[in-house]
């Protein structure tokens, strides 16, 4: 097996961004140090999107896999990260696809024993609120809040995943919040 | 902008409000792992000397020959090489001798395997160094303009062959790939498969390519040629990993069925294992005993072995999953998803699901008229208009009805899981089919229309299936035909096989 380990100490840099790329295309080493990096954000969004750890976890296997297999084919331009996910939400729209007989049984039975697949149970009480309006936004503005807020893309990786302009992804974010604070008064 | 700022204290409250939980430090760890023992796929294992094919031959050799467990594989005629699957030397097995890359305009095309069998040449090849913008994978745009790219076609039309690659012999004579559906791995453009008796003089061919599959038209060199060397492999040479052939076992009931129904009873065969540094390598294939003539696939839901510590290890497929590439009797290539330990297997598939396509066998078990049924929409159909149909069909001894049908919009079946939206189809029908609760099963269907392309199957007990079909621009008109293109029915028994080196 090829050590990991000594990889994940090594502190990763914005800058260290590109050469790692280019290294971790033939070394399984290097492309541990991306894993550890990026592994998290991915699995989060997915758990968030998902709401159940199995299937999360299945999903964040196949994305990292398929990165790894498809890494040569990536020219590094700054755009790891939206690249990253593009492959996260589109293992994740195969997986529903799929499954999706399953997934909607499991929502339903999660919603009915009281679950909540937004994250956690929370107990406070303006969280609870919150959560509630969150919800009642539509899909591709919870995926937005979920890029932002869960899986911590920066607006400009965020722009790169979704073919927009950066201060035009800051602008609706900004105002998705702005609307959500209103409905919070 | 300045005045939308939200204030941080909002921000982490939008954080805490949907936190979700880190991922399992244990299945961090595994999934680590795993990434660490695949194979690396810029760098071959086999790459390491010129004529590497030939040299890692006869240290093949010599390592087997020198491993008492292993001899007995040198008997048998099958190894396996990671990346390739499993590489059988009927005596007459011709590889490429070394990988040949050519790269254009910083575009790499390379050759990476090439195994020419007595009855077949299966190659597998990769490209490097598309940009993402001109890579139909990735590419925004890919999916509205998909004949701005390499072998794209529109939905309905017909395929493309343009991304083909052909082979051309010495002699001038160019194999195209093989469409009979009897490789599984040539749904893969990159990993084509050409149904042909090569000369056993033949030791070079090349490769032509008009484009690149996927690649924006335009965007990436176009016309290559590709020349390589292959070389033969001594008979009786097990290339790559020794593999163990299994002898025929009967697999015993996991559970006992409970099935209001009686289920049809399928079988299943652990073929051959492969054990590796990292995995275990496993074949199983599936029949069933009196399957109707009708029955195309059988496919595996959820798959794990036991090992003799009683660890539970995932098995992960690594075939296509599309019935049509998978018939009946075919082999299924698994992987353990950690390396179990040494000693006996238990192996284990939860659920088959059985794939009937009465239209679709050879010869065709109906035809088109019988499993057809039409509805009159009339000339201005209406947003929720319900036709009723009570449509009966029999499939496999099988029952279903189609009970009514009712005019929808996208907005109807759209949930997160439509990433790219409606891509245009806004129109549709939805079909209500009852049949046996305890059955499990599914059909799909086509509007008999132009444009009438994005399906959508839903089920949610105890309620019947919803099967819809959308289609372009209106909703078709008049007299509608819809034919039934596949049914199936999930089998709750679970298969187990016990393996003992």
């Amino acid at each position: 097996m090829i050590g990991y380990k000594a990889a994940i100490t090594t502190p990763m840099t914005h800058d260290d961004l590109p050469d790692l790329i280019t290294a971790a295309k033939g070394d399984p080493a290097t492309f541990g140090r991306l894993y550890d990096r990026y592994l998290q954000p991915v699995y989060r969004y997915l758990y968030s999107r998902l709401g159940n750890v199995h299937e999360a976890e299945d999903v964040t296997s196949q994305t990292f896999i398929a990165a790894y297999e498809a890494l040569p084919k990536y020219r590094e331009q700054g755009q790891f990260m939206a690249w990253l996910f593009r492959i996260a939400r589109s293992k994740m729209n195969d997986h529903f696809r799929r499954n999706r007989y399953e997934v909607e049984l499991d929502a339903a039975e999660r919603i009915s024993a009281g679950e909540d697949v937004l994250g956690e149970l929370v107990h406070d009480e303006e969280l609870v609120r919150l959560r509630s309006v969150i919800k009642n936004l539509n899909p591709e503005e919870q995926d937005l809040i979920r890029l932002r807020y869960v899986a911590d893309l920066s607006f400009a990786e965020m722009a790169d995943l979704l073919g927009r302009r950066e201060d035009a992804v800051k602008k609706t974010v900004y105002r998705l919040l702005a609307r959500l604070k209103s409905q919070m008064e | 902008m300045s005045d939308l700022k939200p204030s941080p204290e909002f921000e982490e409250k939008i954080r805490k409000a949907l936190d979700v939980p880190n991922a399992d430090a244990e299945f961090v760890s595994n999934l680590r792992n795993q990434l660490a023992g695949r194979p690396v796929t810029m760098k071959p294992r086999f790459m390491m000397k010129p004529a590497w094919a030939f040299a890692f031959a006869i240290a093949a050799l010599a390592l087997i020959a020198s491993a008492p467990s292993a001899v007995n594989a040198l008997k048998r005629l099958f190894g396996y090489m990671p990346g390739v699957g499993l590489v059988e030397n009927t005596g007459n097995l011709r590889m490429l001798a070394e990988p040949v890359s050519v790269t254009r305009d910083g575009v790499t095309l390379t050759i990476k395997n090439v195994l020419v069998y007595a009855d077949r040449v299966e190659l597998k090849y990769e490209v490097n160094g598309i940009a993402p913008e001109n890579d139909g994978w990735q590419a925004e745009d890919a999916m509205q303009t998909p004949t701005a790219f390499c072998g794209g076609v529109n939905p309905g039309e017909l395929m493309s062959t343009d991304g083909d690659a052909r082979l051309r012999q010495p002699d001038g004579m160019v194999l195209e790939r093989d469409y009979t559906g009897k490789y599984p791995q040539n749904v893969f453009a990159m990993q084509p498969v050409y149904e042909a008796a090569i000369p056993a003089d033949v030791m070079h061919m090349t490769l032509l390519l008009k484009c690149i599959p996927q690649a924006r038209l335009g965007a990436a060199p176009e016309n290559w040629e590709v020349p390589f060397d292959l070389i033969a492999i001594p008979a009786g040479t097990v290339v790559g990993e020794p593999v163990i052939d299994v002898p025929p076992v009967d697999e015993e009931p996991a559970s006992p069925s409970t099935e209001t129904v009686p289920a049809p009873k399928v079988t299943m065969t652990l073929e051959r294992i492969v054990p590796t540094d990292s995995t275990t390598i496993l074949y199983l294939h599936f029949n069933m005993e009196n399957a109707d003539p009708s029955l195309i696939s059988i496919m595996p839901v959820r798959a794990y072995v036991i090992d003799s510590l009683g660890q539970q290890i995932p098995l992960r497929g690594a075939f296509v999953w599309q019935p049509f590439e998978h018939q009946v009797g075919s082999s299924f290539e698994f992987a353990t998803e950690a390396k179990p330990a040494d000693g006996p297997l238990t192996v284990v598939v939860e659920q088959t699901i059985a794939y009937y396509m009465p239209l679709y066998t050879d010869p065709p078990q109906a035809t088109p008229e019988q499993l057809s049924f039409t509805f009159d929409a009339g000339e201005n159909p209406q947003h929720g208009q319900i036709w009723d149909l009570n449509e009966t069909f029999t499939i496999a001894g099988y029952e279903f009805e189609i009970a009514t049908v009712q005019a929808v919009t996208f907005s109807d079946i759209e949930t997160p899981a439509y990433i790219d939206g409606s891509q245009g189809y806004d129109y549709g029908y939805q079909f209500i089919v009852e049949s046996d609760p305890s059955l499990g099963l599914s059909v799909e269907m086509d509007i008999r229309a132009d444009k009438c392309w994005l399906s959508d199957v839903k089920k949610i007990e105890p309620s019947p299936l919803l099967y819809t079909q959308m289609c372009r621009d209106e909703y078709p008109k008049g007299i509608v035909t819809v034919t039934i293109r596949e049914m199936s029915v999930t089998l709750e028994e679970d298969l187990q096989v016990v393996w003992k080196p």
